[in-house]
């Protein structure tokens, strides 16, 4: 049912518990007898429920962000600086300086050793959290009009190959692709995932790259979200972190709620 | 920096600030919880990943809970408490579907959640990722409209100063977008089958 205005604005109210005793009772006596009015205000009672509960989401996430800011903060261990104290004897002094330097390399590489140790857990996790191969099974869909039906279905049996896991055939096949100006970033695309799929994130990311040049959108968003999962599992924190900061600060991009995720993760 | 330990006179107010959506109450139920849901989940052979995952999903369960009137405080119950068994419920749920997935026995002695209540949550959760993926479909300045109005909760005469329109032209448009919104939706429902 395609609501009016008035109508619309008299559910809003109804839902918003803005009318009058009499006229809530003649809305819901109208509701009672009119189906599809009912349907409409469940619809619309969905809508705002689903979006109170977006917003609390959103809330959640900011408060898990400032409670993580707060852990780091106060792991960061403290620099301590005592005065030396001073000694007559010079070798005596030279000896404690180098005790001293000792103890504190060993305990600097001990605290680099864990901290990188947890953020390569910690980057590793994010990964296998986040990442799922494309299955959207759209990739025909966004194909650009320029693009031959015969090269189309050459790329949707190769992305058949690619939903079975048959990643080998699918990079063989690809490499063999005569290259052309139309399939060039979907070739490219493929490829990369195929590698990501594969575990071997270094030879995916220069494919997800080249693919970013594509002018389709959709391929665009696509490479963007792979290859900030392949900067992830490479290990190229800083890279993965700019790219994920970038989707998730852009509402329009379908991965930027599951950016805003990953990056919570690391 | 946010205050990571607000004080809240007792239960009440607390409940009375996550009532309003107040960034400290949400901040003292991290400080409080966090840590100690964390050591349960691990404890009961999860991960740290998975405490946090169940811990968001059980404290936003919760809350949606005491802002629709399903949750009615009262007093001599501590609010901290009650959010624990919501996250605790959420994880041994979700420990329950990954052992069935995986055809492994429950070893442990877990107290079976509410099947009904699982099923709502998932069709809440359902209908939640469709509006989410129908708003992704609207254009730039619908989605902003919608975004404002029911997701920031911000006044329409904030959205009609930010868009440098009258306040009645927003109304309309809030109206326009909202029921091209429901249009989406219902296309993506019939084909997820809700």
């Amino acid at each position: 049912m395609k609501l009016t205005e008035a109508q619309y604005e008299l559910i809003e109210a109804y839902l918003n518990g803005e009318l009058s005793p009499s006229d809530q009772a003649s809305f819901e006596q109208d509701m009672a007898l009119d189906t599809a009015l009912a349907d409409a205000v469940a619809l619309q009672r969905e809508v705002v429920s689903s979006f109170r509960a977006i917003g609390l989401e959103r809330k959640l996430q900011q408060a898990h962000a400032r409670w993580q800011a707060t852990q780091e903060q106060e792991s960061e261990p403290e620099a301590v600086v005592r005065p030396m104290p001073q000694s007559t004897r010079r070798s005596v002094n030279r000896m404690y300086w180098l005790a001293a330097a000792s103890v504190m390399l060993a305990i600097s590489l001990s605290i680099w050793l864990y901290r990188s140790q947890q953020t390569d857990r910690n980057t590793s996790l994010a990964f296998s959290e986040a990442y799922q191969p494309d299955q959207s099974g759209d990739l025909s869909k966004n194909f650009s009009a320029d693009i031959q039906p015969h090269q189309q279905a050459r790329f949707q049996s190769i992305y058949r190959q690619y939903q079975s896991g048959n990643y080998d055939a699918v990079i063989r096949e690809l490499k063999t692709l005569p290259a052309d100006q139309q399939t060039i970033h979907y070739r490219n695309y493929m490829l990369g995932l195929s590698y990501l799929a594969k575990k071997e994130p270094a030879k995916a990311v220069p494919y997800l790259t080249a693919a970013l040049k594509t002018p389709t959108q959709t391929l665009h968003q696509k490479s963007e979200w792979f290859l900030a999962l392949a900067y992830l599992k490479n290990g190229e924190q800083a890279r993965a972190r700019d790219a994920l900061q970038r989707i998730a600060g852009l509402d329009s991009h379908p991965y930027h709620g599951l950016a805003a995720k990953v990056l919570l993760k690391f | 920096m946010p205050n990571v330990f607000p004080r809240f006179q007792d239960d009440r107010d607390l409940y009375e600030a996550l009532l309003r959506r107040d960034d400290r109450a949400f901040d003292y139920l991290y400080a409080e919880l966090a840590h100690t849901f964390r050591h349960w989940v691990i404890q009961h052979n999860g991960t740290g990943m998975d405490a946090e995952d169940a811990f968001q999903k059980g404290l936003l369960k919760f809350l949606i809970n005491l802002e629709n009137g399903k949750y009615q405080h009262q007093a001599g119950t501590r609010i901290t408490t009650v959010v624990f068994d919501y996250c605790k419920k959420t994880w041994l749920t979700e420990a329950g579907s990954y052992r069935f997935r995986n055809r492994a026995s429950l070893s442990d002695a877990s107290d079976p959640a509410d099947t009904a209540d699982v099923v709502e949550e998932m069709q809440r959760a359902a209908v939640v990722e469709i509006m989410k993926q129908a708003l992704l479909q609207l254009k730039d300045d619908c989605r902003r409209v919608i975004d404002w109005f029911y997701i920031d909760e911000m006044p329409l005469r904030e959205i009609a100063e930010k868009l440098n329109m009258r306040e009645t032209s927003v109304k309309s448009k809030r109206y326009d977008c909202t029921e091209k919104l429901k249009g989406i939706y219902r296309q993506l429902a019939t084909k997820r089958g809700l």
